[in-house]
């Protein structure tokens, strides 16, 4: 049942929890990542802040966890010929460009699967209280299966008490099971009892007396099982009121150490054991609770560089990394001093450049040598470091030099070229266009390719040639980019032509149309707005909203159609007054219409795609519709002038006028605002406010709205 | 004032920097508490809501527990509260959470119940109203029910299914923000509940803008509020 159900709008921190949850450990940091729709990608190539729409280059403002995955990546050679993913439902606003670390792992990995051996010990199993994982009754299932001199009645009796073990109190003695090989394996299940509530005393003594078990299994298991106990002991105790960690310096230092000793020993014992990857990993659970931090870098660099990129274990492993060593305000320091860790190193690096100057070429300099077996990333960070310190972009294009004629890339070498294409950019040169067009031959679908036609789109935009975008055959394919041009940049005529376009998504062309229609209305092009309501199809819905347009998946074309027109003030269908202004603009009624057309269809506060002033994003510019932007505030404040208008008309202007700041006392008939500064711009005086309301009651008591109104705000 | 809800609705808002209107964690008494989050001092819980775990997708279902150990809260209302991104559950996550439960009321605390957060798609109620149906019934008679529920419900929601809903759960908490913003036009959402038939909370988040809508004081069925609290000192950085 619930794999049909989908999830439109996933609880954005619980998102962000899943990736922090790695082993119920070290949650006091930050809980927000950016798995939450408050969060836009920046729509341009560079990334100088953190970003929480990440980049499939390798980049200063990525999320760590992105960086080391793709790092890793490149190491080695990945199996991934996957076509492009799906955007991320969770968060449509950053389309198949950008990536949020849930993101990637779910376009990467899109059958997550079972945890391995070592998140089983590190996670679930080890909380407290009745501990049933599938996986521990499984194996513990498996190993009674091959006990040939076990009973059947017995293998039933243990595997029932298996399921309950941790959970009640259990008649242990009880029990029916009297051969030598089932009391071991009884004795193993009250050891683990013991473990599971708590009581590390008995725990312990209960497996040391079956490290030489006749069952293998048993033998094997009791040996490891004090590493898990000396661990849970270990901050058993470091737990605060709510039930969360408390911090390390909480942590039982002896109960460390035991585990650590244990370790030592069970892979001498077993140094090919079932457990032995479980142990090893568990090293770095012993580092980080007693403060080691030189040996948590080191393995964590070897970790990086040997697992490999197109294993899941990547990505937890990034995500251990960035909690346990990056997340410390003195990362950089504990990676600084040691010796040996490129790769962390250069991770660290980029985290830096975020601040700009953070990083010194003389810095970057004096690493050189820990880079010697990595100059193509020492090569990124050096013209990384360049660019973002706004150095000659000169100095970029020689340490990256044109290596786009590839039939594929690795992340790093992709990162180098996105790169040398934002210097060429810098530069102005004029084959920009022509190499984000060859780097796109060899970019992955997946979110490479997307990264690359927007460095073209923008390219396109710079130089005003916003047509090529939508020009047939066009190389700018990614719809989110498209969608964005046609609500910004797009003239009348790419809008006209999109809507008619059948080979586009019928999204794509419902945005054409919204926004043709839309621009129409505010921007005066009232002669155009009939023809080309033609455009929208006669059974068009206005289901979905608009408080999300960007992002929703409806487009309610239909408004324009079948909205409602009127309530109270007499108005017909907004086509009918978009004729009467196309005639007569300054007309006082129609005018009053439109504005109630606005008031009463949802587009109070609502605008297309927020475009930045910065010329270097995706959308920025003007975008061939003449007029200026006229909001309800601009057409009652023009009424209200206007001494001539028909009382019925001032009447009801006034009325609207004064209602635009009901009941909050701020204007919600101009925005959208993008600061509070414009805001509070748009605000009237409280006085002009008890102007209206006096001069409606006292000039048009008769009148209905004058009646109607009781208040100002 | 509803400040915020008039900012920029296209797409990705800039949140203008301003206290106008935010929700203030001190003015109130329920909070929903995410492992790793505590309440300012100033703050007087009476009832928290404390993530316990959560049930994933990927392989077999199972409760990752989030909480390092049981809380201990004593003179508290606690709700456990478990995440789900998936409703296949088996017998092991039942008992789990159940445990849980017991664990948390031996521990202490006073524990109302359990609350499910599965954001169920408008057009996944009913198969969310046969899974609450199937809870309800194993649940042992002492624990209320709880879920929390996005806005959408009331605005497209198929109001027969509500109904079924009705008899279920003993309350539903009413998001009204997506990560940490407000959903602008929640007062419309609110308009269309007026015959909302089950009692409910309306969930804030920290710092986000919120205006009581005028019906809400008056609605029968409205119990009250829950901010979701932030973390306090933790960077969105990573």
């Amino acid at each position: 049942m619930g794999q049909n159900l989908t999830f439109p709008r996933k609880h954005p921190v619980a998102a962000t929890l899943l990736l922090l949850s790695l082993s119920g450990i070290g949650l006091g940091g930050a809980l927000w990542a950016c798995a939450d729709s408050s969060c836009s990608p920046g729509w341009q190539l560079a990334s100088p802040d953190y970003d929480c729409g990440g980049r499939a280059a390798i980049s200063p403002g990525n999320d760590t966890r992105i960086n080391i995955l793709l790092l890793m990546r490149s190491l080695k050679p990945v199996n991934s010929d996957r076509a492009g993913a799906d955007g991320d439902v969770n968060n449509p606003q950053f389309g198949r460009t950008f990536m949020t670390w849930p993101g990637l792992r779910a376009a990467f990995w899109p059958q997550a699967g079972e945890k391995d051996q070592e998140s089983i010990a590190m996670g679930n199993g080890d909380a407290a209280g009745c501990a049933v994982s599938p996986d521990g009754v499984a194996a513990f299932n498996a190993a009674l299966a091959v006990e040939t001199d076990l009973p059947a009645a017995e293998k039933a009796e243990l595997a029932r008490l298996r399921a309950r073990t941790g959970c009640d109190a259990a008649h242990w003695d009880d029990a029916p099971i009297s051969t030598r090989l089932g009391r071991e394996y009884l004795s193993y299940l009250k050891a683990a009892d013991a473990f599971h509530k708590g009581d590390w005393q008995s725990a312990r003594q209960g497996f040391a007396s079956l490290t030489r078990s006749r069952s293998k299994w048993v033998a094997e298991t009791a040996q490891y099982m004090p590493i898990r106990i000396g661990l849970r002991a270990a901050v058993a105790k470091a737990v605060d009121e709510y039930g969360d960690f408390a911090g390390p310096e909480k942590v039982d230092a002896a109960a460390v150490k035991q585990a650590g000793d244990a370790i030592g020993a069970y892979l001498k014992a077993y140094p090919k054991g079932r457990y032995a990857t479980s142990a090893q990993g568990l090293t770095r659970r012993v580092a980080w609770l007693s403060g080691d931090m030189a040996a948590l870098v080191q393995s964590y660099e070897k970790l990086v560089a040997t697992v490999p990129g197109d294993d899941e274990a990547a990505a937890d492993l990034a995500e251990e990394i960035d909690i346990k060593l990056l997340e410390r305000p003195d990362a950089g320091r504990i990676i600084g001093s040691q010796n040996g860790v490129p790769l962390l190193l250069a991770v660290a690096d980029l985290k830096q450049m975020r601040r700009q100057d953070a990083v010194s070429a003389s810095e970057l300099t004096a690493q050189k040598r820990q880079f010697a077996a990595h100059p193509d990333l020492y090569g990124l960070l050096q013209a990384s470091r360049a660019y973002y310190g706004g150095d000659d972009p000169k100095t970029i294009l020689a340490l990256l030099p044109d290596a786009t004629r590839s039939s594929g890339f690795t992340p790093l070498a992709f990162s180098r070229q996105v790169l040398r294409g934002m210097a060429l950019g810098r530069t102005r040169d004029p084959n920009e266009a022509g190499f984000w067009r060859d780097l796109l031959k060899g970019a992955s679908p997946l979110y490479e390719r997307p990264l690359v036609e927007m460095g073209l789109a923008i390219r396109w935009q710079r130089d005003g040639r916003v047509e090529q975008v939508f020009a047939p055959g066009s190389p700018i394919t990614d719809s989110m980019t498209r969608t964005i041009l046609l609500q910004t940049l797009a003239p009348p005529a790419i809008l006209r032509m999109t809507a008619r376009d059948g080979a586009r998504p019928a999204r794509e062309r419902d945005v054409a149309r919204f926004t043709l229609l839309y621009k129409d209305l505010t921007r005066g092009a009232f002669g155009d707005f009939g023809n080309d309501l033609t455009l929208v199809p006669a059974n068009a819905g206005s289901e979905g909203g608009l408080w999300d347009f960007s992002q929703q998946d409806r487009i309610p074309t239909g408004l324009f159609r079948t909205g409602q027109w009127s309530d109270g003030f007499p108005c017909p269908s907004i086509a009918q007054t978009a004729a009467t202004l196309a005639k007569s603009p300054g007309d006082a009624k129609a005018r009053l219409c439109l504005g109630d057309f606005y008031r009463l269809n949802g587009f109070d506060g609502f605008g297309l795609f927020n475009a930045s002033e910065d010329r270097s994003m995706l959308g920025s510019g003007p975008d061939g519709f003449s007029g200026r932007s006229l909001s309800r505030s601009d057409i009652y404040a023009a009424i209200i002038a206007d001494r001539r208008a028909a009382p019925d008309d001032r009447a009801y202007a006034l009325y609207r006028a004064v209602m635009c700041y009901s009941p909050s006392g701020y204007n919600g008939c101009a925005g959208p605002y993008r600061t509070s500064e414009e805001m509070d711009a748009a605000q009237a005086p409280q006085a002009d406010r008890k102007a209206w309301f006096t001069e409606l009651k006292q000039r048009y008591p008769q009148s209905r709205w004058a009646r109607s109104l009781r208040y100002y705000w | 004032m509803a400040l915020l809800a008039f900012l920029a609705l296209a797409g990705c808002r800039q949140e203008a920097e301003t206290d106008a209107g935010k929700v203030v964690p001190a003015a109130y008494d329920a909070f929903y508490l995410w492992p790793g989050i505590r309440p300012a001092r100033d703050v007087q819980a009476r009832i928290l809501y404390l993530l316990d775990g959560e049930v994933r997708r990927g392989g077999t279902a199972r409760l990752e527990r989030l909480r390092m150990g049981t809380p201990h809260l004593p003179g508290k209302k606690v709700w456990l509260v478990v995440r789900a991104d998936r409703l296949d559950w088996n017998d092991a996550v039942y008992s789990a959470i159940f445990d849980d439960l017991a664990h948390w009321r031996a521990a202490g605390n006073e524990v109302v119940g359990l609350q499910v957060d599965f954001d169920a798609a408008t057009r996944g109620i009913a198969g969310y109203a046969r899974f609450l149906r199937d809870l309800r019934k194993r649940l042992p008679q002492d624990w209320k029910l709880s879920i929390t529920g996005l806005m959408d419900w009331s605005a497209h929601g198929d109001p027969d299914a509500l109904l079924r809903l009705a008899g279920l759960i003993d309350e539903v908490v009413i998001q009204t923000y997506q990560g940490r913003s407000t959903i602008p036009g929640y007062e419309d959402y609110f308009r269309r509940m007026k015959d909302f038939p089950i009692p409910f909370r309306v969930a804030l988040v920290e710092g986000g803008s919120w205006q009581a809508p005028l019906m809400l004081s008056r609605h029968p069925q409205f119990k009250g509020y829950v901010v979701f609290l932030l973390s306090r000192t933790g960077s969105k950085e990573r």
